[in-house]
């Protein structure tokens, strides 16, 4: 009862933001503590969600994002095993009379799958019963390395839309949906880092390198408290921290780029770095052309990462880690553009008196785009950027097994430039630059995870979030504070008049808000293997990003709230059963999840937003929905793994409008949002073939994305037009495919053969209606699909 | 302003595109405006139409037995007569000046609908040319383009459509590509002098031909209008493409308001220029 009481005070001083927390003392005399990083015996990198549990005892711990574990261990003898994804268990004995510092190293199992035994221990799952943790996706990046991949190019975020609840916008884009939000719902860390566009090549292709991402996990619901600012999810990505005991590299050489992987021990200090790059290099071919239309075209991207840790004492960590890339684009003389991301992160994280574990980082992120339009007798160019720092502080407290306090404080800074334009040459333009955009987003968070009793495990949060728009800044005020009205004679929307503009001075509040995000998971375990989970969260969006397409482009802008723009709210609750038999060789998930959106962003027909500084003018909030069932299957062990993940689910936007008659979006009705997909089913299998060889195949089924049809045409000036119905009151054909990847692995190299869209199926990414060639006044329905079969190549080699 | 986009996925699209067949539901039948005042035209025109199934091929029916009237707001009152071509209504007597409102009204099958614009001014084309351009991604066959230098009035906002006529008929070739060519905000460079702007990139015109190039003022209305016709009729869907929307214009039906019309009612000065493709 006394240990309840003094948790209890812990926890509300947590939620107090009281960083002190007094020793707890008159801990049960016959516990002592051990401590430390769990890592792998061949590379000594940490391994993360490892479990670490005391044999004979329910008691057990997991390794934090960083490898870090507390666990509460009796004086004397005490065996624990150690388990964790993709490493033999480890079992060890040891006799204690203190608490102290100790660190295990996990043997990998072999990559081989050939050699993949049906014996053996068993994995510990992701979906873990024993877990409050739900509407969590994690991606082994050992697994997806061999599914099939578009041109051979790993890609985490194509392979996520594998997983229950998270779907593909298109096949062009790296936008994903999660639980039916939108592309820009999704916070994108890189190491701790904001990435703000994780897209390549217009979006065909992610960010992350698949040699320097060590793990992938995504939040889709029960988010916990320490992650706030966006919507539907949190995607949390870990760059590896490369070998600390020798040096190696990789090259891979594939049919769109190559990469080079190089990572070591540090000199001098105990630490590791690894450093990779990836390049692609169609635009050399391009050079190569003797043909003059060709050779002036330039087309590639290169990406840079870097990481480096220094060991402190036994238990301290300095983290430096960096990500740079870049995309070029060019059309002979016509048109160029180039954009790329930035992201860096310092962190320190040193583990205290066995219990505390407390990690500090900075993190700096910036995106930029920069587009030239030439031989147009008023050349231009026009660049966009957003930037942001941000300080973190989180601490996580260990009370008892089975007892976590975790704490801590956030701010960031946001500074976004929404566009500039520039002369280039003997130009007639004139410089403009829009007003640059500012805020300040502070955090505070506690969450508290506690089991009572064998049972039942609750983990309640709450995060309070903070913006302040800041100036300079100039606000327009509107006649009879309307920025949109509505003429309904014409049934349209017009630019509200501007009566009075304001100006902010340098640091002056221009709007700020705040927000209370409780968070709460529960778990009730029914037998050994399965439980019944629950949970709630609210999040709050305070970055809208400015699109009026279906997916993220890389000129899209963001924009923080302000006076006219409020942030966007979700409440989701997820209800949960999960179960593992033998062992954990077989798990199934089923989750069921219903989100209300408010304040949710689109555009009036017919906005125009590039480059325009009064956004309000163009913009409606309004409503959403999201709720659907996710079912996921997995089998572990044995010659053929993989799974099988089902979500059936509905997605709805509703935009009634700025009041007084105005029919919003759709007639005020709700509609379908992009994103809705009814049924979608994902099967994966990985088998061994012989050899060295072994296949990976994916087949994918789903409903098509919604559209909008036409009703009517008309012609207006001598062009052919069309009357919608609907928004969205229609459906593509289903979307199915199949994609084969071929690997072999030898000791030192890896083959990998990929072909993606097996069958050859046209996948419908659009139907749109336009004039017929042969008939310039009859309109035909055009389907467009994006890729036919695509076999790729590539080839690694380790050194 | 997205046009590089289209030229990203013009170049990255691996895969087809393939006519499909769609059963669509009809909806209401529309009444589409077509109507222009211009300044120093002999003969003012409205063309009135309607609306029709997605499938039909051919001309839109005409709307005939309208009743057409354009008044001003120095008390000219001009009725407009339907001509020998169905839906055509005519009037040869109205005289069009810069800034003067003017209101069209039509009855057409018991409602009325109205539209009010005032003439815009446009400045002229210094200079109509050729330029030879050879065959490039998203640019056409070779051959020559016509190619204007114009200066922009500064301290105003002006806004561009441009009409394109070769050997007297007129080239409309609205695409992804040059749907932002053929109308212009002078947003970037007010005031500026503008040489060697292409409206019609991707048009090729031949050695001997005879090119009309008309610079039309718009309103802003006008603008939006004409930019949202094009970014809709232009747009190929995918994901990078703006939702499909009605394209709003500024005829109103006072009689029955749910019951929209379609299409605009301009009224602009018209600057243009006439030259001959030399050889090459």
């Amino acid at each position: 009862v006394g240990r309840n009481w003094r948790t209890a005070g812990l926890a509300a001083g947590a939620l107090l933001g009281l960083g002190g927390i007094p020793p707890v003392v008159g801990q049960a005399p016959e516990l002592v503590r051990i401590s430390g990083f769990v890592r792998s015996a061949a590379n000594g990198e940490v391994i993360r969600y490892a479990q670490i549990a005391i044999v004979g005892s329910p008691a057990r711990a997991e390794s934090n994002q960083d490898g870090f574990y507390v666990l509460a261990v009796p004086v004397g003898r005490t065996s624990v095993v150690v388990r964790a994804v993709g490493f033999e268990p480890l079992r060890v004995d040891f006799s204690l009379t203190q608490s102290e510092s100790r660190d295990f190293a996990l043997i990998p199992r072999p990559i081989e799958l050939a050699e993949l035994s049906v014996e053996g221990k068993p994995d510990s799952s992701d979906i873990d019963p024993g877990s409050t943790e739900m509407s969590v996706a994690r991606l082994d990046v050992r697994t997806i390395k061999l599914v099939p991949v578009v041109l051979g190019e790993l890609d985490p975020i194509r392979s996520l839309t594998l997983l229950p609840g998270v779907s593909a916008i298109s096949d062009f884009s790296t936008g994903f949906s999660v639980r039916g939000g939108g592309a820009d719902q999704n916070l994108i860390l890189l190491d701790e880092s904001t990435i703000y566009n994780p897209s390549h090549v217009f979006g065909f292709f992610s960010v992350f390198n698949g040699d320097a991402v060590d793990d992938v996990k995504l939040y889709k619901g029960a988010i916990p408290a320490r992650f706030g600012g966006r919507l539907s999810s949190v995607l949390d990505i870990r760059q590896r921290e490369g070998n600390s005991r020798e040096f190696e590299g990789s090259a891979t050489l594939g049919l769109l780029a190559s990469r080079l992987a190089l990572e070591g021990p540090l000199p001098g200090v105990r630490g590791s770095y690894l450093v990779a790059g990836r390049r692609t290099y169609a635009d050399v071919f391009l050079k190569l052309s003797s043909d003059p239309d060709l050779n002036r075209n330039v087309a590639y991207f290169y990406d840079l990462n870097a990481k480096g840790n220094v060991r402190l004492g036994a238990t301290g960590t300095v983290m430096v880690s960096g990500y740079f890339g870049r995309d070029r684009f060019k059309v002979r003389d016509r048109f160029a553009a180039g954009w790329g991301n930035a992201a860096g992160t310092i962190r320190w994280n040193q583990a205290f008196g066995n219990r505390l574990f407390s990690k500090v980082a900075l993190t700096v992120s910036d995106y930029d785009y920069g587009l030239e339009f030439l031989g147009i007798g008023r050349d231009l160019a026009w660049t966009s950027q957003i930037g942001s720092v941000d300080l973190a502080v989180q601490e996580t407290y260990h009370i008892a097994n089975g007892s976590l306090i975790e704490f801590g404080a956030q701010a960031t800074r946001h500074h976004v430039r929404p566009g500039s334009i520039r002369p280039v040459g003997d130009s007639p333009v004139n410089p403009i630059d829009l007003e640059p955009r500012q805020g300040i987003a502070p955090a505070i968070h506690a969450s508290h995870e506690v089991e009572l009793g064998s049972r039942l495990s609750l983990r309640y949060g709450l995060r309070l979030a903070g913006y302040r728009r800041t100036g300079p800044a100039t606000v327009y005020r509107y006649q009879d504070g309307m920025p949109i009205v509505y003429r309904p004679s014409l049934g349209r929307y017009e630019r509200g008049v501007v009566v009075d503009t304001t100006r902010y001075r340098d640091g002056e509040t221009v709007a700020s808000f705040t927000s209370l995000e409780p968070r709460v998971s529960v778990r009730l375990g029914l037998t050994a293997g399965s439980s019944v989970k629950a949970s709630f969260a609210r999040t709050r969006q305070f970055l809208h990003l400015v699109s009026n397409t279906n997916s993220p482009t890389p000129v899209d802008i963001w924009e923080p709230i302000g006076p006219y723009l409020e942030p966007q709210l979700s409440d989701q609750v997820a209800v949960g059963y999960v179960r593992t038999w033998s062992g954990g060789r077989y798990e199934l998930s089923i989750e069921g999840y219903y989100k209300r959106l408010t304040k949710v962003t689109d555009f009036i027909d017919g906005a125009d937003i590039a480059l325009n500084d009064r956004l309000e003018t163009e913009m409606l909030q309004g409503t959403g929905r999201a709720y659907g069932v996710e079912i996921y299957g997995r089998k572990s062990e044995g010659r053929l793994t993989g799974w099988v993940s089902y979500t059936v689910s509905r997605s709805e936007r509703q935009f009634a409008g700025v009041g007084g008659g105005d029919p919003g979006i759709n007639g005020g009705k709700a509609y379908r949002s992009p994103y809705d997909k009814t049924h979608n089913l994902t099967v994966v299998g990985l088998h061994p073939v012989g050899g060295r060889w072994s296949v990976g195949g994916t087949f994918t089924l789903s409903s098509g994305l919604p559209a909008t049809y036409p009703t009517s045409r008309y012609r207006y000036d001598g062009v052919l037009a069309v009357e919608y119905g609907e928004r969205n009151g229609a459906r593509l054909p289903a979307y199915h495919r199949l994609d084969l990847t071929f690997t072999r692995t030898g000791k030192r190299s890896q083959w990998q053969l990929g072909l993606f869209n097996l069958y050859n199926r046209f996948n419908a990414q659009s139907i749109a209606f336009e004039p017929s060639e042969d008939n310039p006044l009859a309109l035909e329905a055009i389907q467009t699909s994006i890729f036919g079969i695509v076999p790729s190549i590539s080839y690694s080699i380790r050194f | 302003m997205m046009r590089p986009f289209i030229f990203g996925l013009a170049l990255l699209l691996t895969g087809c595109t393939r006519v499909v067949d769609l059963d669509l539901p009809d909806g209401a039948i529309r009444l589409v405006v077509d109507a222009r005042i211009e300044l120093d035209a002999a003969e003012q025109r409205v063309v009135l139409t309607t609306t029709d199934a997605v499938g039909s091929v051919g001309a839109p029916p005409p709307a005939r037995g309208a009743v057409v009237l354009v008044t001003d707001d120095a008390g000219g009152s001009f009725p407009f007569v339907e001509s020998a071509a169905a839906g055509v209504y005519l009037n040869p007597d109205l005289v069009a000046a810069v800034g003067r409102r003017y209101t069209l009204t039509i009855d057409y099958q018991g409602d009325r609908y109205q539209a009010v614009q005032a003439l815009v001014t446009v400045p002229s084309i210094d200079s109509l040319y050729f330029e030879y351009e050879e065959a490039g991604i998203a640019q056409g066959d070779s051959g020559f383009r016509a190619v204007i230098d114009y200066t922009d009035p500064p301290n105003v906002k002006n806004f561009y459509l441009w009409e394109l006529y070769v050997d007297g008929e007129r080239r409309v070739a609205v695409d992804p590509g040059n749907r932002f060519r053929v109308i212009s905000d002078d947003e970037f460079y007010d005031g500026g002098v503008v040489v060697g702007y292409q409206p019609f990139d991707e048009e090729v015109v031949d050695p001997g031909q005879t090119v009309r190039l008309r610079q039309v003022g718009l309103s802003e209305e006008g603008y939006r209008y004409y930019f949202t016709l094009y970014e809709q009729t232009t747009a190929r869907g995918g994901p990078f493409a703006t939702p499909p929307a009605s394209v709003r214009g500024n005829v109103a039906n006072l009689t029955r308001p749910e019951q929209r019309a379609l299409g605009f009612f301009l009224a602009s000065a018209v600057a243009e220029r006439i030259a001959v493709v030399p050889a090459r």
